[in-house]
């Protein structure tokens, strides 16, 4: 039987599972939206308590049981940079990575790593979690919408602002760069 | 279709989210227009240079091998009996497994640090005379220090208020907007009281003419407030029965979930000619207030939780 389900029934050897195969789309959500991995542990303890607690709710004709939970991670994390108003994506932590795939020096990657992760942290939460939730978890616009509970049409007009904000911030760095089979016609 | 109409659905477009009409469109477009083609291969560049960063930053991120024993942990707890003999504010300093430093982090704005001294006090005496429900355990806080996050924030002066934006004049009757949005009718603050009663919201894409019966052509189109900046995104009208005026405004001390933390911009109508903005209910914590046009609400955006008009 589904894991979801099973949980439902009060199964708890399916929630231990269902956790371990979740675990990751929260935390790393988290990690994405905090930048701090003590905040994301934290939010991955408190999502999922609330997972526990609320998981008679969950209704699955009414969507994946992932979209449920990205809907509670992803407000979760907005309440706590509310209250926190944390900083995001710090720089000090890019220093150990590398753009995958890059021909740049390592410094060069560094500093490219560095301009993005600083573009990305200018944007604001609304803005951030749309990039995040398409960009990171490639999801559809329909889905996301329905996560951050706004319509189709404002997911569009916010990816179209974050994107332009982000193309302006970066400037050369995507001016400049080649991208074989962007042009379709 | 022109370049403006298709900047707009440029993203979209890489993305695969416009519709097989629009698609034709912006592709004719594209054949003609060099600036636009330029405009889309940056965009392409630039959306792979987040994708790769954000994958990047979370390569190595992953939960502690002990997170599932914590989550053990913290469920059984959970389950312990409940605290309802207690007070609701002693409730909430009950020192359940990793919750007291959330609720002195996030929770509770100290206005003096002596207040985190005195509550360091409380929950020992909470933790020893409860010992029979609760784990022992031992917790440190420190109390905020002046500038931290939950110290007294000043409240802001009227001589600091942005008084500077026009005015918007008397509107009345139903707005014409299209676009899905709620409406609310608001009834003046009464002498004596804090807020307005405010009607169920009627929410709806197209037009709106009337709440519960009441139909909108008297009544006073009040506030507009967005969920983007410069007024993109109407979230939500609010009218009353009269215009502002020295002895006559309207607020909200409360607002519903589908409204809280969202605002990022707002207009008042009708001689309501501020608007004042909180982050707490009940007008509480960080304020902001502007004229009758507020394109950003700044630090307060997405962060707003109360607000008035006033004249």
């Amino acid at each position: 039987m589904d894991l979801v389900l099973r949980s439902q029934g009060g199964d708890e050897e399916a929630f231990a599972a269902l956790f371990q195969k979740h675990k990751n789309l929260v935390y790393k959500t988290a990690y994405l939206m905090l930048s701090d991995a003590n905040e994301a542990e934290d939010v991955l303890q408190e999502v999922f308590i609330q997972v526990h607690k609320s998981l008679h709710t969950f209704q699955p004709f009414k969507g994946a049981f992932t979209t449920w939970l990205h809907r509670i991670t992803v407000n979760y994390c907005l309440n706590r940079r509310r209250k926190r108003r944390l900083p995001v994506l710090s720089l000090d932590e890019i220093s150990s990575t590398s753009v995958r795939g890059s021909s740049l020096p390592f410094a060069d990657q560094l500093a490219e790593e560095k301009a993005i992760h600083q573009a990305l942290s200018q944007l604001s939460h609304k803005l951030q979690a749309v990039v995040i939730l398409r960009y990171y978890w490639e999801l559809p616009y329909a889905e996301i919408a329905q996560i951050l509970d706004i319509p189709i049409g404002t997911v569009k007009s916010r990816l179209n602002q974050a994107l332009k904000t982000l193309r302006k911030e970066l400037g050369a760095l995507t001016e400049d760069a080649p991208f074989p089979g962007v042009l379709i016609f | 279709m022109k370049c403006q109409e298709v900047s707009e659905l440029l993203v979209a477009y890489l993305d695969g989210e416009v519709t097989p009409s629009e698609r034709t469109l912006i592709q004719a477009h594209l054949a003609e227009c060099n600036f636009c083609r330029k405009e889309l291969t940056a965009l392409s560049a630039t959306q792979r240079c987040v994708s790769q960063s954000l994958q990047v930053k979370t390569a190595q991120a992953a939960p502690s091998p002990q997170a599932w024993s914590r989550l053990q942990a913290r469920l059984a707890g959970e389950a312990r009996p409940s605290l309802s003999w207690l007070p609701t504010w002693l409730q909430r300093l009950a020192p359940g497994v990793g919750r007291t430093t959330q609720i002195f982090q996030g929770g509770l704005t100290m206005k003096k640090g002596f207040a985190a001294l005195a509550a360091i006090a409380l929950v020992v005496v909470l933790t020893a005379g409860a010992a029979r429900y609760w784990y022992p355990q031992v917790v440190f806080l420190e109390p905020i220090r002046p500038g931290e996050e939950g110290w007294a924030v000043d409240w802001v002066e009227p001589s600091a208020v942005n008084q500077g934006d026009a005015v918007n004049g008397i509107v009345r009757g139903p707005s014409g907007e299209t676009d899905y949005r709620c409406v609310v009718l608001l009834e003046p603050i009464q002498p004596g009281e804090q807020f307005s009663k405010a009607s169920e919201p009627v929410c709806s894409r197209g037009p709106i003419d009337s709440i519960n019966g009441v139909s909108l052509d008297s009544s006073y189109l009040i506030a507009r407030f967005y969920d983007d900046t410069w007024y993109r995104n109407l979230l939500v009208e609010y009218y009353g029965s009269s215009a502002c005026s020295p002895t006559i405004s309207y607020g909200i001390p409360d607002l519903p979930d589908n409204l809280d933390n969202k605002f990022a911009s707002g207009r008042a109508y009708s001689n309501c000619d501020h608007i004042h903005v909180y982050d707490h209910n009940n007008y509480g914590g960080p304020s902001y207030s502007c004229g009758a046009n507020c394109p950003t609400f700044y630090a307060l955006n997405d962060e707003v939780s109360s607000w008035r008009t006033t004249d």
